[in-house]
């Protein structure tokens, strides 16, 4: 792609990303919030706290860094793909990453990113080998092996097809059958040698080309391309940054795929979670009597169970998918910590007179609760939501690490820990690699939980002698 | 120098000059006291008296040098204590006079004794501090203190933690605290606003009686209700926003106050004395926020006699006849023999 | 005091109400997980049933997994899939008679948890035995943190916004950032193997093996060095749990008290500077401290899987983890048992600690 491009390609993913995830997601959020009705009018305490927090640089920057990293890691496939964003053969153009990207974030529509080979030069029905593909552009006589190969088998299937006589009238039932087969045989190899032998025209007279990926290998595919056997060391000459597992798959694709699951999950853990602890926190302490005892002990049976053990059990009983898991998170724990914190702000502000004279003047509980205590309430929210972040992460990666989380073969930082526990003796980058990954994103989650803490209820600090 | 002024120079147990605390708000600083001096003398019941906010706390804390730092800091001034100047003390000199000659009432009963210790063991810590009594000894003098303050059975109530006692007998357990040592001074600030009013008079009156029966201490009363000065005090200070505005003896303060804002004070009070008291007055406005002090007098946002050099030019604090001093552009210094409202 | 009693039988009575929920509850989602062995099992059984016939093949097909049919065989006779939920769990509590046993009460209130199915050995011998190694390292790790984190946290917080404060808050922070179980495997890649030159440590395990054997030798220094080397990466792992929390908890806790209106009038009385931070001030702000110590104990009881996992030492984590992996039933439920039983005398330990050491709570 050259060096050029390949800089231009950076500068959109980069500029891409600052720009949604700056610009364009809090624009298109309030735009919808309004069209929901909430009035996003901002206090003047609200605009000072989140002024204190951009002053705190290194929770600031974290936080920048964090969110803009993820909104570009959700278009991962688009940047880190085997398949190429674009390939064109003989007049015929597809996207297949585009495709595949399009297939996951409109999962209810039916988007296939398969590219049967034999529409771009290559033997056989599978996938596309796009790397072989690419191989080829740049070297057509990387096909001579091909062709070679086809034609062998071409001439092999000739071989038992002609060994056959046509079958006679008086034939059996299975000998017609076997010529048919044999035929058949023969003519889709012949096809695929002429299809391979043709490709090799094409490709040199420049009808073939593909526009890859930034960095075009797939988290489940093996770096067939390194011909060491796996797992192979970091290596900027071989071109594996952060080296491949045990079983040949790019380490570095793994982590950012990862690191997307991991953010993905312990965000929709987090925020789901918190939507329910308000809810549940909110009755108990708007409506209190009891309601509120009931729930509470509730609440405090709930919280007693041993929840990664629990998720265990239940990932030993089967393997649950991401959707389930984040489920299982969020019904055993995440909803539970903030109860405590918005009843008590219900309580609180319910016992304030603005609240009285609203209820007083016949406005509706619900109308109650959204105006004048919510608001209220969110402050633990904000300063809890970082370091529940951490902690959902940090379950995720303890699950996966066990063996009782996500199905195997999905990328997921705990799958690469445990792979670096029981490499730790002789490959220690398998173990390197994800241990900085997951402390530094942790910890830059723990930076701006601090500012934010910080931000919003900043420690005074008096000093006598 | 004549002979009369020397020797109550000589009966001078504190004296503030030019006193200034600062405090560091998010960058900006405010001027919580800025230039206050006064005089206490030997015996003398003085009252500072002024709205929240006016600094009148945050002198009292600073006569001890009780200013959280960071954020506040004793940026100038002078506390001469029977002519030693308290600024200048090194910390270990200063804590041999806190809590021994001068001693000191909190607002707050409710938090201003320790929750995880007795009161027996709070009461006798200065004691065994300051005057080095033995275990015993300060038990049976805390005893006695306790008895004293209108607390029954003190030496069993020594075992009891603060949560056993009620907001009134927790005050007077402070009071038996700060008076234990028969201190020279005991600032008391606010010591009755967190109290219920039923109470507030006892504790007062209490203070005043033990105060008698010990050291017969000097006491400066810090206080926003001018009822309690009134009823207390010799002498008085008025303050707001950091500055003083009127000293005066008590008596010609009540009757003829000079400060506009201190004659607002006044009218706000209800007077029993009158058959038909008169419309609660109080004074509009809001006292301005500390960070944002006018330039010229600290009282022309709210005062009715303002005149345009009020809020260019802040006025300095004058005598205007002996023994009565006062901050304002209005009020002049009139020569001796044309005292209005006349002396004592 | 006659509050306090009655406040305390008050707590004690939930201790079972609350045990025998959260056993239900899991009871209960182990047998009612959607498409769950359990639930095909219970299916397959009461299909087999109606046809009068034995089980099918050798292994069921059960959603994503495969269970050995030994193995739903266990999960049977476990969980009695042939009863109710109800009664299954009253008979695994002990309060229903047990057809399994010639109708005895025989559950766990009679301490009988059942018998693993892998090991052949009564449950509560197998996690009995598991136990002092769980608790060895709990408590040298909770110790050790305390050791660390109060004299840290005190620092920290007298000197609050310096140089020092700021350097070992980033450290904090970093600890918190690093999951214990991810600690002990950066810990064994640095200091226990020959990656960097520094093998100082035995990679995982609790004792060497031939520990016992010099033991009885009477090696006793030989056998406390290897003790201690062993014992080394594991404890700072367990360290890394609650080093970050209790620290701040320490500083803020501590910032706040020497705010205090107290403290002032501590000042005020002409106490030392010494005396009112490290009597006064110290003495309140150590109570959310000392009321951590129940939660501790079962935040230990969550790490220590990691971390045996990681370490490979043979305690309650280990064994958990081990009998996940070959579906031990009656040893999970045990374990849960344990694990849940561990929590509740944490919170009543919590609610000692915290009327011994706040006279507010003792004498109201």
């Amino acid at each position: 792609m050259g060096t050029l491009g390949t800089a231009i390609y950076l500068a959109v993913v980069f500029v891409g990303g600052w720009w949604l995830t700056t610009r364009g997601i809090p624009k298109a959020a309030a735009g919808i919030g309004r069209r929901l009705g909430f009035r996003m009018r901002m206090t003047p305490i609200t605009a000072k706290r989140i002024q204190r927090f951009k002053r705190i640089k290194r929770g600031y920057w974290s936080f920048l860094f964090l969110s803009i990293t993820f909104v570009i890691s959700l278009f991962l496939e688009l940047i880190v793909n085997h398949r190429p964003l674009a390939i064109g053969f003989k007049g015929r153009v597809a996207f297949p990453a585009v495709e595949e990207w399009a297939g996951k974030a409109l999962f209810f529509l039916p988007i296939s990113s398969f590219h049967s080979r034999k529409d771009f030069g290559q033997a056989g029905e599978n996938e596309v080998d796009y790397a072989f593909f690419r191989k080829c552009i740049e070297n057509p006589d990387a096909l001579r092996p091909e062709i070679r190969k086809a034609e062998e088998k071409m001439r092999r299937a000739e071989k038992r097809f002609k060994r056959l006589s046509p079958p006679g009238k008086d034939a059996s039932e299975f000998q017609r059958e076997r010529y048919a087969r044999r035929k058949a045989a023969y003519e889709k190899r012949k096809g695929q040698y002429e299809t391979v032998l043709a490709a090799r025209k094409d490709f040199e007279s420049g009808e073939a080309w593909i526009l890859p990926t930034l960095y075009p290998f797939s988290p489940n595919k093996v770096r067939t391309d390194i011909e060491e056997r796996p797992p192979n060391s970091p290596s900027l000459e071989l071109g594996i940054p952060l080296g491949t597992t045990t079983s040949g798959r790019d380490v570095l694709v793994l982590l950012l795929y990862g690191y997307r699951i991991s953010v993905a999950f312990a965000l929709i853990v987090a925020f789901v979670g918190y939507f329910v602890g308000i809810l549940v926190g909110g009755i108990q302490g708007y409506f209190g009597g009891w309601v509120d005892i009931l729930s509470q002990r509730f609440v405090e049976i709930w919280g007693s169970i041993p929840f990664l053990f629990t998720i265990m059990l239940i990932g030993s009983l089967m393997t649950p998918n991401f959707l389930m898991l984040a489920v299982l998170m969020i019904v055993l724990r995440s909803w539970l910590g903030i109860t405590f914190y918005v009843r008590g702000e219900f309580y609180r502000e319910k016992a304030k007179d603005y609240v009285q004279a609203a209820i007083g003047a016949g406005v509706s509980d619900w109308k109650i609760i959204v105006k004048h205590i919510l608001p209220n309430a969110m402050v633990p929210v904000v300063t809890f939501a970082p370091f529940g972040i951490v902690a959902y992460i940090g379950s995720l990666v303890s699950l996966d690490y066990l063996g009782f989380g996500l199905p195997p073969g999905t990328p997921s930082w705990g799958a690469l820990l445990r792979m670096g526990l029981e490499n730790v003796k002789f490959h220690p980058y398998l173990v390197t690699v994800p241990v900085v990954a997951l402390s530094l994103t942790l910890f830059m989650v723990v930076m701006v939980g601090e500012a934010v803490r910080e931000a919003f209820d900043p420690k005074v600090f008096s000093r006598l002698r | 120098m004549n002979p009369h002024e020397e020797s109550d120079e000589e009966r001078v147990l504190l004296e503030v000059r030019d006193l200034k605390t600062w405090f560091d708000v998010e960058g900006r600083t405010a001027k919580a006291v800025d230039g206050v001096s006064f005089r206490i003398r030997e015996n003398e019941v003085f009252g500072l008296v002024g709205e929240s906010g006016s600094g009148k706390s945050v002198t009292s804390l600073s006569i001890l040098r009780l200013i959280p730092d960071p954020p506040g800091r004793i940026v100038g001034g002078e506390i001469l204590f029977r002519g030693k100047d308290l600024l200048k003390l090194s910390w270990s000199e200063m804590r041999k006079i806190r809590g021994n000659r001068i001693s000191m009432i909190f607002q707050e009963p409710m938090t201003a004794l320790n929750p995880v210790f007795t009161i027996g063991f709070q009461l006798t810590e200065a004691l065994r501090r300051h005057a080095g009594m033995s275990k015993e000894q300060a038990r049976d003098r805390a005893a006695e203190m306790l008895e004293l303050v209108g607390i029954p059975d003190g030496g069993r109530r020594l075992k009891n933690f603060p949560h056993q006692f009620s907001g009134g007998m927790r005050q007077r357990a402070m009071i038996a605290m700060a008076l234990s040592l028969e201190p020279d001074l005991l600032i008391a600030d606010e010591p009755t606003t967190a109290l219920d009013v039923t109470i507030q008079a006892q504790i007062l009156e209490l203070m005043l009686e033990v105060r008698k029966k010990t050291g017969n201490s000097s006491i400066l009363l810090i206080t926003h209700d001018l009822a309690v000065v009134a009823e207390t005090c010799r002498r008085v200070a008025v303050m707001y926003g950091g500055k003083i505005q009127e000293i005066a003896d008590v008596g010609p303060l009540f009757r003829a106050p000079l400060h506009p804002y201190t004659r607002g004070l006044l009218l706000s009070l209800p007077r029993p004395d009158k058959e038909k008291p008169p419309r609660l007055s109080t004074i509009p406005g809001i006292v301005p926020s500390i960070l944002d002090m006018p330039k010229g007098c600290k009282f022309a946002t709210r005062c009715p006699e303002r005149t345009e050099r009020c809020d260019l030019e802040e006025p300095e604090l004058r005598e205007i006849e002996p023994g009565r001093y006062c901050r304002c552009h209005l009020v002049e210094p009139l020569p001796v023999g044309e005292r209005k409202g006349g002396g004592e | 005091m006659h509050g306090m009693a009655s406040y305390f039988i008050r707590r004690l009575a939930l201790v079972p109400v609350t045990f025998a929920c959260i056993t239900f509850l899991v009871y209960a989602i182990m047998r009612l997980a959607p498409g769950g062995p359990i639930e095909q099992a219970r299916l397959q059984m009461l299909a087999s049933q109606a046809e009068g016939g034995g089980g099918g093949g050798d292994i069921s097909q059960t959603g994503e997994t495969t269970l050995p049919k030994e193995a739903l065989e266990q999960l049977r006779k476990f969980y009695k899939l042939d009863k109710p939920i109800f009664i299954g769990y009253l008979v695994w509590l002990g309060l229903y008679p047990d057809e399994h046993k010639e109708g005895r009460f025989s559950g766990i209130l009679q301490g009988d948890f059942g018998t693993s199915y892998r090991w052949n050995d009564p449950v509560l011998d197998t996690i009995v035995s598991k136990f002092p190694i769980s608790i060895y390292f709990g408590l040298i790790g909770y110790l050790a943190t305390w050791i660390v984190c109060i004299p840290l946290g005190v620092f920290k917080a007298l000197k609050h916004r310096s140089v020092f404060d700021t350097a070992t808050s980033i450290l904090v922070f970093i600890g918190y950032s690093i999951p214990g179980f991810v600690a002990a495997l950066a810990l064994m890649l640095l200091f226990a193997t020959d990656n960097f030159g520094m093998n100082w440590f035995p990679l995982g395990n609790f004792r060497s093996e031939n520990w016992d054997a010099m033991w009885a030798k009477g090696e006793t220094w030989w056998c406390i060095k290897d003790q201690l080397s062993h014992t080394f990466i594991p404890l700072i792992a367990y360290m890394m749990a609650g080093f970050a929390t209790m620290t701040i908890l320490m500083k803020n806790s501590l910032l706040d008290n020497l705010g205090a209106d107290y403290v002032r009038t501590a000042f005020a009385k002409g106490l030392s500077e010494r005396r009112v931070v490290f009597l006064h001030a110290l003495r309140n702000s150590l109570i959310p401290i000392c009321v951590g110590i129940g939660g501790a104990i079962g935040l230990l009881f969550a790490g220590s899987f990691l971390i045996e996992k990681t370490c490979n030492i043979p305690g309650m984590g280990l064994l958990g983890y081990n009998s996940l992996i070959v579906r031990d039933y009656p040893v999970l439920m045990g374990i849960l048992t344990f694990g849940v039983l561990i929590r509740l005398v944490g919170n009543i330990l919590s609610d000692i600690v915290l009327a011994l050491v706040d006279p507010r709570v003792r004498f109201s």
